[in-house]
């Protein structure tokens, strides 16, 4: 196979033999792959600064196994450069991506969610949290494991969220949980999210949903976040 | 051709160094055995008494024989500075060629969430401790300038100011006797983003 010029992004790299990177790519219409950047960890290689998460570029690649050969690179169409806590959430993103995308499935709106969170990652001064839970409810659609959200909803219910069944009416006191409103529900439906009133109970469910189908193995990158008291 | 028993164990011992394969591991076995063999008992020494008694300075995380290494012993550094790497070698090339006098903190690494390494990982509690304890002015990050890097610093950032630690980066940008169109775009463009007044 000998693909020329697919937009992609690193989504991972780790030092292969001397002077080369394995790397992890998500590209747009062959999802995730692996490739080897061979010498690409030479001083003076051209590549080296190209090669690092976040960057928009454009690779050509060939090869007939899973492990196939990186031929050329060249910058895309969008320089990101992130700083602080952006890059956390970036590293959020890639953790999540590596953790539950499976190797050479395309999941061409994915992609386009992911380059599109980057982008407002890194242009917004605003909050970093409707960029993450957009492409949270994408991953999870294009994996299988879509938030339901297709029932009946009442903005003022409250509803207990099963993982397997959906929402669920809650009436009178229960301890189950996640308990999630109605509203919530609905701007998540409606991919509103114009309400920063609703961005801890969104960001609740998402974890909640995502935990379970990360095997309970908890995300590293959740680390740098929460760890910021010592 | 099979080797002995003893000399196929010494080839596959070499191959633990980084970019020593089967044939150079061949060609290094041979030598020892048919040149060398006082400098390789030597050698096997050194490397058993160095794996047994080195371990990491209490203080600056720095490889060191002793609890604590010399360079942070050391009375006439400046201990109101701190200055933050990723690895012993960054140390050694911070010695040999700046005039820097104050300490060191070593990572050994860089956040890199997907490989398992978190601040824990990073020996961070013990810099935390560290800005906590000790009478430091200003901590100086000089990790890498990849986006591990670059986390690193951010994260570390963050907890040297909630200690009211004053911090610096340290520049990056053209390198002398670069000519500016050899230079890669993210390169050029910090160099022109933080250019100073002269």
């Amino acid at each position: 196979m000998r693909v020329e010029l697919q937009p992609a992004y690193i989504i991972h790299r780790r030092p292969y033999r001397n002077t080369s990177w394995l790397l992890e790519v998500l590209t747009r219409e062959y999802g995730l792959i692996a490739l080897v950047a061979k010498g690409a960890r030479r001083p003076g290689n051209a590549w080296r600064f190209l090669l690092e998460p976040f960057n928009s570029l454009l690779i050509s690649f060939s090869g007939r196994n899973e492990l196939m050969t990186l031929t050329s690179v060249e910058p895309g169409e969008y320089r990101t450069q992130f700083v602080g806590d952006k890059i956390y959430a970036g590293m959020y993103m890639n953790e999540l991506l590596l953790r539950l995308l499976h190797r050479n499935d395309p999941h061409e709106e994915l992609f386009s969610t992911y380059m599109i969170a980057l982008n407002e990652l890194d242009s917004a001064a605003d909050s970093i949290e409707p960029p993450l839970r957009r492409f949270e409810l994408c991953l999870l659609r294009e994996v299988g494991y879509g938030i339901q959200l297709d029932h009946a909803l009442d903005a003022n219910v409250t509803y207990f969220y099963d993982v397997e069944k959906g929402p669920i009416e809650v009436s009178g006191p229960t301890n189950q949980q996640p308990l999630i409103h109605g509203r919530c529900l609905l701007a998540l439906a409606q991919n509103d999210f114009s309400n920063a009133e609703l961005f801890v109970e969104m960001k609740y469910l998402l974890r909640h949903v995502l935990n379970h189908y990360l095997s309970g193995k908890p995300l590293k990158s959740r680390e740098l976040f929460t760890g910021k008291k010592i | 051709m099979s080797y002995s028993p003893l000399l196929q164990q010494l080839i596959d011992a070499l191959r633990c160094l980084p970019g020593v394969g089967a044939k150079s591991a061949q060609r290094m076995a041979f030598y020892l055995l048919e040149r060398d063999r006082k400098g390789a008992v030597h050698m096997a020494d050194k490397l058993q008494e160095a794996m047994q008694r080195i371990g990491h300075c209490a203080i600056c995380r720095n490889f060191s024989e002793e609890k604590i290494c010399a360079l942070c012993a050391n009375k006439k550094r400046d201990s109101s500075q701190l200055c933050v790497v990723e690895t012993p070698a960054d140390v050694v090339a911070l010695e040999q060629s700046v005039g820097y006098r104050g300490l060191y903190f070593v990572l050994m690494g860089h956040l890199s969430p997907l490989d398992g390494i978190g601040p824990a990982e990073l020996g961070l509690n013990i810099l935390a401790e560290r800005f906590k304890q000790e009478d430091i002015k200003e901590v100086i990050l000089a990790t890498g300038t990849t986006v591990e890097g670059e986390a690193t610093a951010h994260y570390i950032t963050e907890m040297a100011r909630g200690n009211g630690v004053s911090v610096s980066r340290i520049a990056y940008g053209v390198p002398l006797g670069g000519e500016l169109d050899l230079i890669d775009s993210g390169t050029l463009s910090h160099a022109m983003n933080e250019r100073k007044s002269v």
